[in-house]
């Protein structure tokens, strides 16, 4: 009977950890070159998508080495965000980040995406965008019984919550 | 004295709060259920059932009740559907393997695409044309479909169509598409895959003509970055996005599409994004949807 079980549980473990390999082997991983420069224009609102998932280097031959670290959107948002001078603010009025997390290394990715706040809600709030009424983050994991309530809600940020307190943070994460 | 019971008082709702209430179903079986149930839900079901309708062009032997013809044929038979229609998608490319391409004749393509232009001529409240590509994963759609797909648009739906979704464009058929955009007036919304299509195939349109205003243009699929914004900054190119421009959508992932050769394409070239945002002065809002595609940090 116990073998049994253990045997049952073997061939579903095996399955599962086939099935997630396999899935995340489909997660193509590009990275992107420097972000456009939008110092300068006169946009009011600007939506964000990134796609957070441990890269593979397995499809990258003569660049190993490079993918295999998690990766992060904000880093490029940031980069991009920051193309505009201090000096030279422009009248973004919102900004949405949507941010889906990879089911696969998911306890890993979170670590990192929160680590990186500070940095997207120092440049947001700096003089840069001063007309920023609206900020809208979205996240969406599957964290597969990692424990999320660190992540619900906004109070163990610093940065973020200052966000909130004035007024400019929708703060939504969504686990499935 | 014997106990008589009250008949129960009828409760009348208004049909304004019966519509509301359908409006908010989404599903076609429901919906399906709702119109058969009372006359007074006939109206807003229907609306909802036949607010969008997909068809396959060309014409394929697993689908027959999906074709233009069989659409044309039903609005001829139960005309009162077609003021419920707002938005025609017709799904190009729709390839099953062998069977469909043996089936496909270049005669019959050309009666739907006749019976495609007589049904849209029957939908007078027509908002939104959409030319999506249906199945791209393996694609082989795209080089045996040569005939261009867009139908000859008659004056009062042309002046009707906001909307327009060509994604299923090809090289060969900037040409007609760059025709079809000329009789569209109004147009807000343009998507666009811009993967196939270079700038050198439209050089031979004939210039001269008034660029038509666009409000939002959303670049999806495996567009490159810098081979759309010269077609889409071109003298060709059928929109004035300098002037007119106030949505920008560059999504180059594509969820159904998943190529390995494109790993080798690294990293993905930006630089003309840059350009791009700086050509449209009247820009308000950009949307950069690259799922995928970002670079490392540690």
């Amino acid at each position: 009977m116990v073998l049994t079980k253990w045997v049952l549980c073997s061939i579903f473990t095996a399955c599962a950890e086939y099935s997630f390999e396999s899935t995340e082997m489909l997660v193509p991983f590009v990275p992107l070159s420097r972000p456009p420069d939008i110092s300068g224009l006169s946009i009011e609102k600007i939506v964000l998508q990134g796609f957070m998932c441990e890269g593979h280097d397995r499809f990258l031959p003569g660049h190993r080495g490079l993918y295999t670290t998690a990766a992060s959107p904000l880093r490029w948002i940031v980069d991009l965000l920051q193309t505009v001078h201090p000096w030279a603010p422009i009248r973004l009025k919102e900004v949405k980040l949507h941010l889906f997390v990879s089911f696969h290394s998911c306890k890993e990715l979170l670590v990192l995406l929160f680590k990186q706040w500070d940095e997207v809600c120092g440049v947001l709030m700096s003089r840069r965008f001063p007309r920023l009424r609206k900020v809208h983050i979205r996240i969406v994991a599957n964290p597969l019984g990692i424990r999320t309530e660190l992540y619900r809600h906004t109070a163990n940020y610093p940065a973020l919550e200052r966000m909130r307190r004035a007024g400019l943070l929708k703060y939504e994460f969504v686990a499935f | 004295m014997a106990y008589k019971p009250r008949r129960p008082r009828r409760i009348t709702i208004p049909p304004e709060i019966i519509a509301e209430i359908v409006g908010y179903i989404w599903d076609e079986p429901t919906l399906l259920s709702c119109e058969q149930a009372a006359s007074v839900f006939h109206y807003p079901a229907r609306k909802n059932l036949f607010y969008k309708v997909c068809i396959a062009f060309p014409s394929r032997s697993r689908f027959p009740q999906k074709t233009p013809r069989s659409l044309y044929l039903k609005l001829k038979n139960l005309p009162g559907l077609a003021q419920f229609i707002r938005r025609l998608v017709v799904n190009v490319g729709l390839d099953h393997g062998e069977s469909d391409r043996e089936a496909y004749h270049m005669e019959d393509d050309e009666r739907q695409r006749v019976s495609l232009a007589k049904a849209i001529a029957r939908l007078p409240y027509l908002e939104a044309l959409e030319f999506p590509l249906y199945q791209r994963q393996h694609n082989v759609a795209r080089s045996w479909t040569q005939t261009p797909f867009f139908p000859a648009l008659p004056r009062t739906q042309a002046l009707n169509i906001t909307e327009l979704n060509v994604t299923a464009l090809n090289g060969q058929q900037f040409v007609s598409f760059h025709s079809l955009a000329m009789t569209l007036p109004n147009l807000k919304r343009l998507k666009v895959d811009l993967k196939d299509v270079h700038p050198d195939e439209a050089a031979h349109i004939a210039g001269g003509f008034q660029k038509r205003p666009l409000d939002t243009l959303e670049i999806v699929g495996k567009s490159n970055v810098k081979d759309s914004t010269t077609l889409i900054l071109s003298p060709t190119f059928p929109f004035d996005l300098a002037q007119t421009l106030r949505t920008l959508e560059f999504d180059e992932s594509d969820h159904h599409l998943i190529h390995l050769e494109s790993y080798y394409q690294i990293p993905r070239d930006l630089t003309d994004l840059t350009h791009l945002l700086r050509s449209c002065r009247n820009l308000t809002e950009f949307r950069f949807g690259p799922c995928r595609e970002f670079p490392i940090s540690h």
